[in-house]
């Protein structure tokens, strides 16, 4: 057995009648007749689910649930398909690791968690605040999770394609990564802000790299409320939180600032204080190998928040984690900022976003368009009134993120 | 609601040369019509004045790109209510009707080779003809795989002596069983899928051609014939598309 390659004679065959098989492929593609059966509409419900086409036996089981109108339970068994972790949740979450939003990772402690998370049926809005993480079993070999490296998750990944999402095992963070984090500052050992994939390493290394810590707040408001930092703009947010790295008078122009500098950062500054304690550098390992490691410092502003301060001194000297909401008021009230508006860490900003109405709407939106394949920045008023109809039954749920996938999929069965 | 058949004739047009196509029920089918009647009446006016004629051109043109524009714009301005699998669901799909597992390393090898050229997303507007080639790639590979393979063969394609020499193999009698397994295991959706009995007229005509000068062939010629007409059936749209 190997690859198929142009130096074997079994290929010189393939190769000469390779136009004929790219024909072939390419007339192949005739048009699909109307789906209306109910062996249809459970291929339909299957493929969207899992993204993979189910056996005859689950096809079989789906159809006659399709057929005696139980669209739910037949939705039921293509989520117990193991691709709708491996492949539909992995591939849905994936571009929210990093900064350049690319699907094309690799299983890391960040996407172990949303996935082990929505296999058990949790309350999605702890992916945001608890004290969780999912890893590999522990197993004879030497590795764990780790602040310098994601070798652990890229293995396991590696050795079990086909069921690394069935054999993750659930865990507490204060556990698992607390020895690893309390090895660079002993300080961690009283840390207890532990807050889902927002101390993940993962989420360390895409967002607490360089920079000033506000890559995080944007990617908190994009993954989980499908805002982008230039959708929070509001110019009418009281600017007192600016830090001092921010100039008041961009090329000698200080309407600029209260034209456009502030509308942003007035709003995220005041709330990415919540991140002053963490970091993600390089650095040499024990083995003087070069690593990106993931560091907290409880207690201690990272000098990251201090850098250019000169260049507006008066600015705000963040002097803790503590956050303020000042996008309660205004055009982001629009949000539906439920509970304290302001407090200290990461975990009481992951309870400010995650408790948020936008919050529930941004995840149905993501799964709707995923198994409906529209695109929900151009909803017409039948398909919005269906999203408002699915985050009901998502809030009703205990925020399931399985159960929004089956009520998502009967929104579009086909004709 | 952008209708399917003019999304598949158009990623038809794309895919292979429009020229050897019959572009039915898409605004560019005009566009071909009136280069081809337009191209007549130059010839007839090959005598008159050039003046006119590149007047002409010039307004066929015009014509032909606004009727592109046209159509490529209600093309991009529809929602449609059919998606292209991306490179993770298109390998997890082929591993899954063939039975070939995911970690095999002639997989993997070739995933990771054509992996970047397969669709990042389900944007069916995405689909260009390098990621047909990429998908043929990796459904070549998995074809091969299980054909090469005599337990997973005889799973997949009872009945088919892969062992016979090519005549015997592809005789009008045997051919339909290696067609019709194929369909069975790959194609499920026989009524919204492609419509099998145009497909098998179809896929005749590509073992014939497959077939020509080779009829005395042995059981390496049978399979990769066979492995030609797996990789048509595992890389077609009924597989590829959600």
């Amino acid at each position: 057995m190997h690859q198929f390659n142009a130096d074997t004679s079994f290929s010189k065959l393939a190769r000469k009648q390779s136009c004929y098989v790219i024909l072939i492929l390419t007339l192949l593609n005739f048009t699909p007749q109307s789906l209306a059966g109910s062996k249809e509409q459970a291929i339909r419900i299957h493929s969207r689910i899992a993204g993979v086409p189910p056996s005859q036996e689950v096809l079989k089981e789906m159809t006659e649930l399709v057929a005696s109108g139980k669209q739910k339970e037949a939705a039921s068994l293509a989520i117990a398909n193991p691709n709708f972790l491996n492949i539909t949740i992995f591939d849905m979450f994936a571009p929210f690791t990093n900064e350049n939003e690319t699907n094309r990772v690799n299983l890391s402690d960040y996407l172990a968690t949303v996935i082990g998370m929505i296999r058990d049926n949790s309350d999605f809005r702890g992916v945001l605040t608890e004290d969780v993480i999912y890893t590999p079993p522990i197993s004879n070999d030497t590795l764990s999770w780790s602040t310098d490296n994601n070798t652990w998750y890229e293995k396991f990944q590696e050795d079990n394609p086909e069921s690394f999402s069935d054999l993750l095992v659930k865990g507490k963070q204060s556990i698992v990564i607390k020895p690893a984090l309390q090895a660079h500052d002993q300080n961690v050992a009283n840390f207890n802000d532990w807050a889902g994939i927002l101390t993940t390493r993962e989420f360390a290394v895409g967002y607490y790299f360089d920079g000033t810590n506000r890559a995080a707040l944007r990617y908190l408001g994009k993954s989980f409320l499908c805002k982008d930092i230039d959708q929070l703009t509001d110019t009418t947010t009281p600017d007192y939180r600016i830090r001092q790295d921010i100039s008041r008078q961009p090329a000698g122009n200080s309407n600029v600032f209260k034209s456009k500098c502030a509308g942003c950062h007035s709003g995220m500054d005041a709330l990415s204080g919540a991140f002053a304690y963490f970091d993600a550098t390089e650095t040499k390992d024990a083995s003087n190998m070069n690593v990106l490691r993931y560091t907290i410092s409880p207690g201690k502003v990272h000098n990251k928040y201090f850098r250019d301060a000169q260049v507006f001194p008066a600015g705000y000297a963040t002097k803790d984690d503590g956050w303020v909401n000042l996008w309660s008021e205004g055009a982001n009230k629009s949000i539906g900022w439920t509970g304290p508006q302001k407090g200290s860490g990461v975990r009481s900003l992951g309870v400010l976003y995650s408790r948020s109405n936008e919050f529930a709407r941004c995840m149905t939106k993501r799964v709707y368009a995923r198994v409906c394949l529209k695109n929900v920045e151009t909803l017409n008023i039948e398909e919005k009134s269906i999203i408002d109809e699915l985050v009901n039954k998502f809030s009703t749920s205990n925020y399931n993120m399985k159960d929004l996938f089956a009520e998502s999929s009967l929104k579009c069965l086909g004709d | 609601m952008f209708k399917k058949k003019c999304l598949n004739l158009y990623i038809l047009a794309i895919a292979i040369s429009s020229s050897l196509i019959g572009i039915q029920g898409c605004g560019k089918k005009n566009a071909f019509k009136s280069v081809e009647k337009n191209a007549s009446q130059d010839s007839e006016k090959k005598n008159g004045s050039n003046e006119i004629i590149l007047e002409e051109k010039n307004s066929i043109d015009d014509n032909i790109n606004k009727e592109s524009n046209s159509t490529e714009q209600s093309i991009a301005d529809n929602n449609v209510d059919v998606g292209l699998k991306n490179f993770l669901q298109i390998n997890a799909t082929f591993s899954i009707l063939t039975d070939v597992k995911l970690d095999n390393q002639n997989i993997i090898d070739t995933f990771d080779d054509v992996k970047l050229q397969l669709p990042t997303d389900n944007d069916i507007k995405s689909f260009s003809p390098s990621i047909q080639v990429a998908i043929s790639k990796l459904a070549t590979q998995y074809c091969y795989t299980l054909i090469s393979d005599v337990s997973l063969r005889t799973k997949i394609i009872p009945g088919f002596d892969f062992t016979a020499n090519v005549s015997d193999a592809f005789s009008s009698t045997s051919q339909d069983i290696i067609i019709n397994a194929l369909f069975k295991k790959f194609w499920i959706d026989e009524k919204g899928g492609p419509d099998q009995k145009t497909a098998k007229a179809t896929l005749l005509t590509l073992l014939s051609e497959l077939k020509k000068g080779e009829e005395s062939g042995g059981a390496t010629k049978t399979a990769a014939i066979a492995t030609g007409l797996c990789t048509a059936v595992l890389a077609s749209s009924a597989t590829t598309f959600l």
